[in-house]
């Protein structure tokens, strides 16, 4: 009988903010993968908070999907009160039933709208402090009745947290699924599930999910080599417990200064010169003849002259845009950048920058919720021309001292 | 440096496949992160403040936060991840953009495998798609990660990068 592997649990650039991959991209990949060896015959995308009823969008994916040979289906991931939740053959009447963007919808209705519809959820990373299912197991002993099955190989989580998750599966029969939980296209595959039989469409899917006799195990990407073993899944005991764990922290609710998002302003000035470069340079070990040679540049480089290092705009003193006044936790930090680069920045250009608040949010992670402030910056040279932009994403969130306890699995973000 | 040495380590285009992977090794040390931080000018964080800077070089106040150890400031896990791109690429590259996503810290001494791979080589699957003429320079992505051994992946992003063709 043919067996069909299958990652559940994969996001992209067409409909999760935190994702890098996009959905050719991920095609791609599968293509290269097989090529090497493995075993990846599809996957399902399963953005964060929405999904669209869009045949035009189904169409363009199915041919896309058709292109590189691979099963391309399509589920969500929604947040509930007990953590992320899977949602298999998404209706409109299932959609009918709630607002997919609330980040606290009632568990135990969504999976029992999901199995009404005829489709089916899974309690996604289910070991993941807060936004997996066993925290609230353990501290709020929530009903588990509505569940049927867990994500308990998760490419993204620890091997502690997947332990954790299948603990709770052992413990309460639940069945188990794995998935790469992607967000960028090198990570697809890294953890799926493998089903005995084919698996095509999502009615195939949700088909075998829904079945108690179909037979299907969450396996590692190196697991799918013709014959490779499927190891046993580690449980909690079997490894070293973590101390480092932050448990609920809570969070106050979200205040900021509305006002200031969007509003532009001149923050600095930065005199690109020969000199600078060359400082710069140095500094770095950057040995890149563009940068400092002048012939070299001339008679190779693209652009015909010497041109400066991108990185030298991260020199500049720039004052900041107006404060949104975000009181959220009581720590900062940076949660990711964006760096974009139009055009070559030169020796003797003068740039000038201009920063906003682009914009303030707030979502649920590991360690409770959390606010997001995004700051674009805009560099513009002395044609005004927009030479390079910049993002910077810092998270706003609780955190409480570590034990005098010896460390042991490393913080979290 | 003669044109033959700065041109020896030129990626170009058409020797790129998808999959291929990169990988340099760093180990950030405090003073590492001190010499970092005395020669960048970091402006502040986005609206936010600079409270707590003191995680990047106290293991006190680290902890205090609710880290096990000092962390490296995401600015130089930035930097640390433009240097393998730019050492990939090689001098005739250039960066398009660069998205960098940090999940977890990257902690003082940690041993970080920095990893570059090819995941997608612009009209390879469907020639033409991007527009480009055949002695534009082919657009490449790659997947950048820092990795501890711990076997997390602490920092993650993709970049676009431009590469030259073979003439």
């Amino acid at each position: 009988m043919t067996d069909t592997y299958l990652d559940l649990h994969v996001h992209s650039t067409d409909g999760s903010d935190d994702a890098g991959g996009s959905v050719e991209g991920y095609l791609k990949w599968v293509v290269a993968k097989r090529a090497q060896g493995y075993r990846l015959d599809g996957f399902v995308l399963t953005e964060h908070r929405r999904y669209e009823v869009d045949p035009e969008r189904d169409r363009a994916y199915a041919e896309l999907a058709a292109r590189y040979d691979v099963r391309l289906l399509r589920g969500v991931e929604v947040e509930t009160d007990i953590g992320h939740v899977l949602v298999f053959g998404v209706t409109p009447e299932f959609l009918g039933r709630f607002n997919l963007a609330d980040v606290g919808l009632p568990y135990a209705e969504v999976f029992r709208a999901a199995w009404e519809t005829g489709g089916v959820g899974v309690g996604a990373h289910a070991g993941r402090p807060r936004i997996g299912v066993v925290d609230h197991y353990e501290e709020r002993a929530v009903d588990l009745s509505p569940l049927r099955l867990v994500e308990t190989l998760n490419g993204g989580s620890s091997d502690f947290e997947n332990a954790r998750g299948h603990d709770l599966a052992l413990a309460h029969g639940l069945r188990e699924v794995g998935s790469s939980d992607s967000h960028f296209v090198s990570a697809l595959g890294r953890c799926m599930t493998r089903f005995e039989g084919d698996i095509r469409t999502m009615d195939d899917l949700v088909a075998a999910l829904r079945d108690p006799a179909a037979g299907f195990v969450p396996v590692r990407l190196e697991e799918t080599k013709p014959g490779a073993e499927i190891r046993e899944r580690p449980t909690v005991a079997s490894l070293i417990p973590s101390t480092s764990r932050q448990g609920e922290l809570g969070g106050d609710a979200l205040v900021y200064d509305r006002s200031v998002v969007g509003r532009e302003v001149h923050v600095g000035r930065l005199e690109v010169t020969p000199e600078s470069v060359q400082a710069f340079c140095e500094a770095l070990d950057e040995r890149n003849p563009l940068y400092t040679d002048e012939e070299f540049a001339r008679e190779h480089g693209p652009y015909g002259g010497l041109v400066a290092p991108p990185g030298i705009l991260q020199t500049a003193q720039l004052g900041q845009p107006p404060d949104p006044k975000v009181e959220f936790g009581n720590n900062t930090f940076m949660a990711g950048s964006r760096q974009e680069y139009f055009l070559p920045i030169r020796p003797g250009d003068v740039i000038d920058a201009y920063a906003q608040i682009k914009e303030v949010y707030e979502k649920t992670g590991r360690s409770g919720r959390m606010a997001f402030v995004v700051r674009r910056t805009r560099y513009m040279n002395q044609h005004g021309e927009d030479v390079a932009a910049t993002e910077t994403s810092m998270v706003f969130r609780q955190t409480r001292p570590v034990a005098d306890t010896p460390a042991g699995e490393g913080g979290e973000a | 440096m003669n044109d033959t040495e700065a041109l020896q380590d030129q990626r170009y285009f058409e020797d790129v496949e998808v999959g291929s992977e990169f990988e340099e090794f760093q180990q950030p040390t405090t003073e590492h992160v001190k010499a970092f931080m005395s020669s960048s000018m970091p402006s502040g964080g986005g609206g936010g403040s600079d409270r707590g800077r003191g995680r990047f070089s106290d293991a006190g106040e680290a902890r205090r936060q609710g880290l096990e150890r000092p962390i490296v400031p995401g600015t130089m896990s930035t930097a640390m991840i433009t240097r393998i791109v730019t050492d990939w690429m090689g001098p005739l590259g250039r960066i398009v953009s660069l998205d960098v996503s940090f999940r977890r810290p990257v902690l003082h001494g940690d041993r970080l495998r920095c990893l570059a791979v090819v995941t997608d080589t612009g009209g390879d699957g469907e020639p033409g798609i991007d527009g480009l003429e055949d002695a534009a320079p082919g657009i490449v992505r790659l997947d950048v990660t820092l990795e501890n051994d711990r076997g997390e992946q602490p920092v993650q992003g993709t970049a676009e990068v431009e590469l030259p063709r073979r003439m």
